[in-house]
Parts: structure tokens; C-alpha cells; sequence
């Protein structure tokens, strides 16, 4: 049986569950898959990568998210900071290690500085692996901020044509860009599922079903996806008496899911931000001319906010305000990981809105290797029945 | 006392207690005075109801304000200020108690905290005055962002942004795609436009002509002091004696003030290399220095090094307003020159022609090691200095790793740091037979 068979053969959440474990450390799916059909592998770092026109070139765009906990780490003490933020040294390892040698390229983008130098010295100790680094735009305001980033994907198709073999073809980028419209259309469904019944879908088969979206072949994920929220919106389970609360800070670096259970057990997290990065760009528009334009556009004229892309016409106060009201948030959640520099900074910029509006929240730091969670689901347990109780 | 077998004192309290001779030390006064003028001029702008731009050290472009007649305040350089003097952990624990974590940026918590709302700007600098204007240049540090963003939500500054794109091309070395320096160069232009609206100037590119001559005169004076560094031994400590000398290339590039006293350093420099003199009594040991400098010690932790004597031959945070050995001002291109000084910012250059500039350095300068100062606070600098350090091992380069912070004097313990330090010049002192 081959791969995609055998896929083809599993529940979706089976499949799913099995495609994120996998991913921690192995990515044997991947490389089975990279054997079995000859096209390549294309790892990146989170946030945002412009999935569709690596898809077109003949890539599987595949989300490096860190090792979870599940790798030792050796070399990444040497040569990373203590400092700095676990996805940053796990990945780091994960490289290191040879864990990632079968992807032909891994891409990076201006998060923050810490995975921007992780790029770099990933580069030296794999000088043979081709590490793209794609410097997105954050002077979105200004008209030029289109034709550079037009001109930055231009240097990342040069960067994967000879190795794919493949000449960018436009109306391939257009089939691409019609694929992950339909990914991220299935996704938002479970988002508003969330959103509006979230006891329907408990937080870790979300979870696996948004970390599976980033690593099967889109072609495969939206048909299990599609059946796997047919089957969610078909249950039959009761609502609990819960707050609802609205998860900020955990766009990078992953929670471990006994966390999010643990605090599911507190409340509703009907909202958050893990892997945000594809939720967040939206619906891209397939009938522009030029398709790469297309997505210059989705990423530029976002006003949305994502902490690691600056905006100047973006309000972050106003937004958290208006997700507070339209979501009806009982209280917000900060999930920080520990020493990430981005959540901290916006966690003082939203609890000042917070504040003004009289909304309670709290701050937990997080690592994605810790192993207890007691204190966090108490404190959250303590700010429930504070809610609930008056 | 550790001592050679010649008996000769190899470390001694009275190397670090050193002091250059006066009249061969004139412009570290110089430069004080200078600065103090600066901080004077900006407050005496702001009393007067002038509207104050603040403006970043990487990459600022202080030529274009100048043209518009607008003063600039340079948060992290009033920051390092206060922490040299002391007066850092009020700030630390004022911003930490409106939200901000032990883990951000120190520069930031003392930028946000010395102004209102939380502050009152009274330093022990004197006053300073909160932005009406912040000029996001985010070249080779994202946190800027983020602390362009903390003053405009609790000030209500403007933000004019200029987006630098990182020298990031791992196949070709000091890359810049065509693409990047037209985009920093129209958003110049667009910058430019909205100055031309706060202020009502005109916008003149042959005035702008003008300044960046000064401009590039001073640059000139600047590689030419630093690259004194180079003599054995070396007249000026390429490290801790540059960054006294960096302030003005920062502060007040463009007049020429500035550009004479880039002059003078240079005179005085080679006065020095006439008499023999230097920053230590004798040269022991060349180091290479990588990393923002522990500021709130900065004279005691000096004497760590200066005990040994020791002495910085080169350094790469003199470089964080520009790649000086690199790049040259152009006056006959004002804005792609300008557009360009502001891609190549030490931090905003990739990983590897980082590794690759301190080999240099390594090389040309005659150094006997490196000594990496990863500070807590930059993770723009200190992510993969222990990638920097198995770099220059794997390449029999002795090279220290020692770990404190620029701003929070909470991160720096005296006996931990001496104990490294020693324990690296102590092998240092083997390695070149002087035991």
C-alpha cells in the first residue's frame, strides 16, 4: 500500500493525529511521501509562508514547528542562547541532527530576530542546504511595499525552480493559490465551529486538525478535512457552563496540548492563535490578473493584526476591543512563551485596551517542553469561578 | 598577582587602573562636552515648543531630519547614559510593574519608563523630552518595532516608518537586491514628503548634499581612527575607548562640528602612536570584541580586561550605526546613499558575513582571541554568539563567552565575570608563552 493509500484509508483524526506526532522529530511522512511521488520538501519556519507557490513549483510546504520536547538538546546549547525561545533551539537541533536533511529547502521570514539569526547559523552548520530567508514587508502603507514584496517572491521562485526542476507557470500559481483558498475556507469553518460551539470540538482534535493542514498535501487534507467537520457538525454534546475565553500569544512557539487541555477543562478557549499564519492571510483572490501578485496583495493589505508583522494602519487596541465584543469574551488568556520578545511587547499594548475596558485576563509563560501544568489550570480555574461566581 | 616565569606581573591592579595621560585623551572630554551640548540643544528645542522626532541608532537617517530642522532624541543612547550613571533599576522596576517582562529588551523598559506617562523625563541626564514623531528605521533589530509601537500607544506619537530589508542572500555574499535599496529609497522619499508637511520646509537635495559631505568627511575620520586598531601595538582600544568615540557619528553626523572632531581624534590618535602611548600601560593581548558593552559597570568591567593589559584592537558594536570598514558615503547619491548606509548596519547583516567580519577582524587586526559579550536584553546580537564561538574554536580561535546585560545592572556579577575573564587570559598567556 502506498502512502497516500494508506492515508487515503484512515479516519481524518487518525491521520491527523498521526501526521503532527510524526512531525515533532521524524517528518517520516514527508520523507515517504518525498520517495514515493519524487517531489520535494520545503520546511519553514513559522509564521506566514506563501505556501501556494512553492505547491506550484513541485514542493510539499511543510511547517517546522519545533520538537515539543522531544528531542534532547545537545548542540543547540552550544550554540544558542539560553535565552532565547525553545522552538528557536529545538529547531536548531532538529537541523543539527539531521532530522531535517531530506527537505531541499527550508525558508524563513522576519518574525523576530531570534529566528531570523536562527536562519543563519542553521545555514552554517548546513552549508549545503539551500535556506531561503524572505524579508517581508512592514511599510505596508506605502504603494512600494507591493512591488518589493512582488520582487521577494521573485527571489524565492529562483531559489526553488532549479531545484524542483520546474519554471514558475502562472496558471499552476493560480490552481495553487484555488487549493489553499479551499484549505483555509475549511479551516475558517472550524474556527467559527469553534467560535460558536466550541464544545462540539474539544481543543487537541482542533489542534490537530489546524498542525495536519500544514503538513499532508493540500490535495489530501481538504478532502479529510471536509469530511472530518461534517462529522464534528453532526454531534450531538451538551454545553458546560464555561467562560469564554479568548487565547493570545501562542502564534510561534506550541503549547503543549496537556496544557490546552488543562485549561479546557477551565474554560472555552474559543479563539486563539496556533498556527495562525494561514488562518490569518485569508482568502486570496484568484481572479487577479497576476496570481503572485495576488498574493502580495493578501499579505499587504491585511488589516488584520499578527504580532509579527507591523501594519501602520493597524489599531491593535481597537481590534482586541472589537474581538472582545464581537467573540463575547469573558476574559483573555495571554499564553506567552518563554523569552518570545513579540507577545510580550503586545501583551502591554492589549492589556492597557483591556484594562480601559475592564476585561480580566491573565498572563501564563509557557515552554514547549514543560511537563506540568497544574499551576497554570488553577490560575485559570481561579479567574473562571472569579467570573462565574461574581 | 599572576606572573610569568620571568617574574614579570602579567596582571596587575595598577594596569586597570590606568589612565591615559591627559593631553593625549583630549577627546573623550571632547566628545562628553559635545554630547552634553546635544542633550541641551534637544531640551531647549523642546521648551520652546519645537515638535522631537525620536530616531533609532541603526540606521538613522539624521541627515534628512537635520535638513528639516527637527532634534532627535535617541532613546537607546539616553538609556545607556542613564545606566552609566546608575540610574537604570528605577526605570527597570517602574516598567516592570506596567507589565513589562524581566525578559524584555532593557533599552525599552528605561526608554519607556524615563517618559510620560510613566516616567516624567527627568533623568539623571537632565530632561527628556517625549516623541512627537518616532522614526521607525527597522534595520537589523525587530524589537524596534515593538518599541516604536509601546510609544506611540502610550504617547501617541507618530510613527513614519522606513522598512530596511536584511542583507540576507546566503548564496551571495553582501547581496542587496536592486529591490531593496529602491524600496528604502522611495520610502525616503515618502518620509521626506511627510516632513515637508509637518514642517513646511522644502525639501533640497542639494542642502541634503551639503550635510552628507560632512557627513561622509566624518565617516572617513571614523574608519580612520578605528583602523588604527590595526598598529601593533595599538594606539586606541578598539572596543571600549570606540564606543566613547561612536556617540557623535550617531548624534550629530552632518555639521561640521562633527566632522572636525572625527578629525582631531584621528590627530590625537596618531600622537599617541608617535608616543608610544596606548590605553594600557604596555600591550599584552589583542582582543576582538563582539556584542553590546555591560554599561551600568562599564569602567569596572573595563578594568577586568585593562588589569591583563588588554586591549580591544576591533570590535563589532562601534559598527551597529554602520559597517564603517565596509560602506562609504556617496554625496552625489543622497537618498540611494543614504538608503544604502541604512542597509549596512552590523545587525542587519546575516549570520555568516557577521562570523565573517570578526575573522577578518581576527586577522587584520593581529588579534591573540575573541571575547563575546551576549547580553540578556539583544537577542538581535546574542542569538548564535555560541554559534560564533564554535565557529572560531573549530578554527583554533580562543574565544571567550561572557554573559550580562547593557541597561539592567541585575544581570552582572562582578566575581563570576572576573573568574572567567582570568581563567581566559590565563590560558590566553599560555597559548603565547608569557608563562
Amino acid at each position: 500500500m502506498t502512502l497516500l493509500e494508506d492515508a487515503a484509508s484512515k479516519e481524518p483524526l487518525e491521520l491527523f493525529r498521526e501526521v503532527t506526532e510524526d512531525s515533532y522529530v521524524d517528518f517520516s511522512w514527508q520523507r515517504r511521501w518525498k520517495e514515493e511521488t519524487g517531489g520535494r520538501l520545503l520546511g519553514y519556519f513559522p509564521v506566514y509562508f506563501p505556501e501556494p507557490i512553492a505547491h506550484s513549483l513541485g514542493f510539499l510546504p511543510v511547517n517546522i514547528l519545533g520538537a515539543s520536547g522531544y528531542i534532547e538538546l545537545e548542540k543547540a546549547t552550544a550554540h544558542t542562547q539560553s535565552f532565547v525561545c525553545s522552538i528557536s533551539r529545538s529547531t536548531f537541533e532538529l537541523a543539527a541532527t539531521g532530522h531535517l536533511d531530506h527537505f531541499d529547502a527550508l525558508a524563513f521570514t522576519n518574525i523576530c530576530d531570534v529566528a531570523r539569526n536562527l536562519s543563519g547559523i542553521i545555514k552554517r552548520n548546513k552549508p549545503d542546504k539551500t535556506v531561503v530567508y524572505l524579508h517581508m514587508p512592514i511599510n505596508n502603507a506605502v504603494p512600494h511595499a507591493k512591488d518589493y514584496l512582488y520582487a521577494e517572491y521573485g527571489r524565492l521562485v529562483e531559489k526553488l525552480e532549479p531545484i524542483s526542476g520546474r519554471k514558475l507557470d502562472m496558471e499552476a500559481l493560480r490552481r495553487s493559490i484555488a487549493l489553499y483558498n479551499e484549505k483555509w475556507e475549511l479551516q475558517h469553518r472550524m474556527e467559527q465551529l469553534r467560535i460558536e460551539r466550541p464544545w462540539l470540538l474539544p481543543y487537541d482534535e482542533y489542534y490537530y486538525a489546524l498542525r495536519a493542514g500544514q503538513l499532508l498535501p493540500v490535495e489530501l487534507y481538504v478532502e479529510k478535512m471536509r469530511s472530518f467537520l461534517g462529522e464534528v457538525e453532526k454531534r450531538d454534546r451538551k454545553q458546560q457552563d464555561k467562560i469564554r475565553v479568548l487565547v493570545l500569544g501562542d502564534f510561534c512557539e506550541q503549547p503543549a496540548l496537556p496544557l490546552m487541555r488543562a485549561m479546557e477543562d477551565a474554560a472555552y478557549l474559543v479563539y486563539d492563535e496556533a498556527i495562525i499564519g494561514p488562518r490569518w492571510i485569508g482568502r486570496v483572490n484568484e481572479a487577479e490578473e497576476d496570481p503572485l501578485m495576488a498574493l502580495v496583495k493578501a499579505y499587504t493589505d491585511n488589516l488584520r493584526p499578527l504580532t509579527t508583522r507591523y501594519h501602520p494602519l493597524i489599531d491593535k487596541q481597537q481590534h482586541i476591543a472589537e474581538l472582545v465584543k464581537d467573540l463575547r469574551i469573558d476574559a483573555v488568556l495571554f499564553l506567552v512563551p518563554k523569552f518570545c520578545e513579540p507577545a510580550l511587547y503586545d501583551f502591554v499594548i492589549r492589556k492597557l485596551a483591556l484594562d480601559r475596558m475592564h476585561v480580566p485576563y491573565v498572563k501564563l509563560e509557557y515552554e514547549e517542553s514543560e511537563t506540568t501544568f497544574e499551576n497554570a489550570r488553577m490560575t485559570l480555574e481561579t479567574l473562571a469561578e472569579s467570573i462565574i461566581f461574581g | 598577582m599572576s606572573a610569568t616565569a620571568k617574574g614579570r606581573a602579567l596582571m596587575s591592579e595598577e594596569a586597570a587602573q590606568y589612565k591615559v595621560p591627559k593631553e593625549y585623551n583630549q577627546a573623550v572630554a571632547l566628545q562628553s562636552q559635545l554630547v552634553r551640548k546635544y542633550f541641551e540643544d534637544v531640551a531647549a528645542a523642546a521648551a520652546k515648543g519645537k515638535k522631537i522626532a525620536y530616531g533609532l541608532v541603526e540606521a538613522n537617517p539624521i541627515e534628512i531630519l537635520r535638513l528639516f530642522d527637527i532634534p532627535v532624541v535617541y532613546p537607546e543612547v539616553f538609556s545607556l547614559q542613564i545606566s552609566y550613571k546608575g540610574g537604570a533599576l528605577p526605570l527597570m522596576l517602574a516598567a516592570e510593574n506596567e507589565g513589562y517582562s524581566t525578559d524584555c529588551c532593557s533599552y525599552v523598559k528605561s526608554g519607556v519608563a524615563a517618559v510620560p506617562p510613566i516616567g516624567t523625563g527627568q533623568t539623571p541626564l537632565g530632561y527628556v523630552p517625549k516623541p512627537d514623531i518616532a522614526v521607525l528605521t527597522y534595520s537589523g533589530c525587530q524589537i524596534y518595532i515593538h518599541w516604536w509601537e509601546q510609544y506611540h500607544y502610550w504617547t501617541g506619537a507618530k510613527i513614519f516608518t522606513i522598512d530596511i530589508p536584511y542583507v540576507r542572500d546566503y548564496e551571495r555574499d553582501h547581496y542587496v537586491p536592486r529591490h531593496d535599496i529602491r524600496y528604502v529609497a522611495d520610502q525616503l522619499m515618502n518620509v521626506i514628503s511627510q516632513l515637508e508637511q509637518l514642517t513646511g520646509i522644502r525639501y533640497s537635495e542639494e542642502k541634503l548634499r551639503e550635510i552628507l559631505t560632512y557627513t561622509a568627511d566624518a565617516w572617513d575620520h571614523w574608519r580612520m581612527a578605528l583602523e588604527m586598531g590595526k598598529r601593533v601595538p595599538t594606539p586606541l582600544d578598539g572596543y571600549f575607548e570606540a564606543i566613547y568615540y561612536m556617540s557623535l557619528i550617531t548624534l550629530t553626523r552632518g555639521d561640521k562640528t562633527t566632522a572636525d572632531y572625527y578629525r582631531f581624534l584621528v590627530d590625537e590618535l596618531q600622537r599617541r602612536a608617535e608616543a608610544g602611548i596606548g590605553p594600557t600601560p604596555e600591550e599584552q593581548f589583542r582582543l576582538v570584541f563582539e556584542g553590546v558593552p555591560n554599561y551600568p559597570y562599564y569602567k569596572e568591567w573595563w578594568s577586568l580586561f585593562k588589569r591583563w593589559n588588554a586591549r580591544g584592537v576591533a570590535g563589532t558594536y562601534p559598527k551597529v550605526a554602520g559597517v564603517v570598514d565596509y560602506f562609504r558615503f556617496n554625496p552625489d547619491k543622497p537618498i540611494e546613499t543614504i538608503a544604502e548606509y541604512m542597509i549596512h548596519a552590523y545587525c542587519n547583516w546575516n549570520m555568516l558575513m557577521r562570523a565573517d567580519l570578526l575573522k577578518y577582524y581576527v586577522d587584520a587586526y593581529k588579534a591573540d582571541g575573541v571575547v563575546i559579550h551576549s547580553i540578556k536584553s539583544c537577542r538581535s546580537f546574542s542569538m548564535g554568539q555560541g554559534d560564533f564561538k564554535e565557529y572560531f574554536v573549530g578554527m583554533d580561535i580562543p574565544t571567550l563567552i561572557i554573559e550580562s546585560d547593557h541597561v539592567d545592572p541585575r544581570y552582572y556579577s562582578e566575581a563570576q565575570m572576573r573568574n572567567r575573564i582570568d581563567a581566559f587570559f590565563e590560558s590566553l598567556a599560555l597559548r603565547k608563552g608569557l608563562k
